[in-house]
């Protein structure tokens, strides 16, 4: 019996089995359409990006710029979201201030907030970072995040 | 060029004799039968009235007296491995679907990668002239392939629909659906304030594919897989709330009962295992 179950699992392909734990098994490394780079670069306008396809962010240190004209005061709505109720994040401007929103898995929220108003202007850089500092538990990024509106590092417009 | 072609060739087509016969599109046989696959995700043996459950179903009920109900079968227990299954006709582990498509451990048999010799209905029904049509829940393409960059070849339309309208992946929002028709992504057609809902969208769109080519070919059979995802994800507010009053929750124990006395399908002896909650899902 044993013997039969063996050459039938062999013929039918069976074999690996696989009773690793789910964690294991969804952190098992699959191909990517694009290697890891340091530099992700989204436009306005195109489809969603899978989560499997897309910018990793977890456990490391990271930032994320928006460059935006604001012709004047009111500017308000969503420039980046990346996930759902099961974790993500968001960037966005609200009541006249920068945020962003961190959901680690659906179970923890963090979110910080410029410090000040809005500034107008062409050619603004509106950004979020997040500077790790340790993991706790390990394989999780501790840190402190921020909310950066304003110069253009590039071209130097306020 | 299939079959030979018999016609008549010279320099002239005046003095030459067309054959049109190698060049037809394939035709089903007189009287084939249209072919409907409902694939319900996450619904319970115990759900629906067939089978001794609380949900009504009216029109189930009625296939399923004019037809059979079957109480012994295998089942993978898990997504893309049963729809593997479902459309091929083979062992999901030669399909190379183990497990789904998001766990695959890049082995013949768990790439999530179907292979293409293994023919799936809507290739081969396509092939004999049906229409192929899919709405709903695919789920049978590795995480590298499911993105807007990727190859369509395990896409539905590049394995034989030749029509699709629904999500790629294991699940999505049944109110705010990422929805793809075809091989692009689409915008829902309205809100859930003006009524939307997944269900009924990929409900609508399957009965307008079978519309759109009855009009020109009304004998012409087709092949449907309608796959909504309702109880995948959340349930639907008013379901939810007509199962949480007076009726019985998916997974009741009060069921096992009910089944056997409907069925003889639960051996007496059989004990149910601890019933899962709702929205509590695997795959």
């Amino acid at each position: 019996m044993v013997n039969l179950w063996f050459a039938e699992a062999g013929a039918n392909g069976a074999f690996p089995l696989d009773d690793r734990s789910a964690l294991e098994i969804l952190e098992t490394p699959r191909p990517q359409l694009a290697s890891p780079r340091e530099r992700y670069v989204y436009y306005p306008d195109v489809a969603d990006v899978p989560e499997h396809q897309a910018v990793n962010i977890r456990n490391r240190s990271y930032s994320i710029g928006a460059q935006v004209d604001i012709p004047g005061s009111g500017a308000e709505g969503v420039l980046f979201a990346h996930g759902s109720w099961f974790g993500g994040h968001a960037l966005y401007v609200k009541d006249n201030r920068l945020h962003y929103a961190y959901n680690f898995v659906g179970i923890f929220e963090q979110k910080v907030a410029a410090t000040e108003d809005l500034p107008s202007g062409e050619d603004l850089i509106l950004s979020a970072s997040f500077d790790k500092d340790g993991e706790d538990p390990p394989g999780v990024a501790t840190g402190r995040g921020h909310a950066r509106q304003g110069v253009n590092p590039i071209t130097g417009q306020r | 060029m299939a079959e030979r072609f018999n016609g008549e060739i010279n320099v002239d087509i005046r003095d030459s004799e067309p054959d049109w016969e190698p060049f037809q599109p394939p035709k089903a046989p007189d009287g084939a039968p249209s072919v409907v696959y409902i694939v319900l995700d996450d619904v319970g043996f115990s759900a629906m009235a067939p089978y001794g459950g609380p949900i009504e179903t009216p029109n189930i009920d009625r296939i399923a007296a004019d037809g059979v109900r079957f109480t012994q079968w295998h089942t993978t227990a898990l997504c893309s491995p049963t729809r593997s299954c479902l459309l091929t006709g083979r062992n999901h582990t030669r399909n190379s679907m183990a497990c789904i498509t998001e766990a695959a451990s890049g082995f013949p048999n768990a790439s999530g990668t179907i292979p293409p010799e293994n023919g799936m209905l809507p290739e081969i029904l396509g092939e004999l002239g049906w229409n192929t049509y899919m709405t709903g829940k695919w789920h049978l393409c590795p995480t590298v392939e499911m993105n807007l960059a990727s190859t369509r070849r395990n896409w539905p339309t590049g394995r034989g629909f030749e029509r699709f309208y629904g999500f790629l992946g294991a699940e999505t929002n049944q109110w705010y659906p990422e929805l793809t028709y075809d091989n692009h992504p689409v915008d829902q057609p309205k809100s859930p304030d003006e009524g939307y809902h997944l269900t009924n969208d990929l409900t609508d769109k399957a009965i307008e594919f079978i519309k759109d080519a009855k009009a020109v070919a009304p004998d012409k059979p087709f092949f449907l897989y309608y796959a909504p995802g309702a109880l995948h994800a959340r349930l639907p507010g008013h379901l939810a709330r007509r199962l949480e009053g007076g009726h019985h929750p998916p997974g009741d124990q009060r069921l096992e009962p009910l089944q056997r006395r409907h069925l003889g399908a639960v051996p007496h002896r059989c004990r149910p295992v601890r019933a899962a909650r709702p929205g509590r899902r695997a795959a």
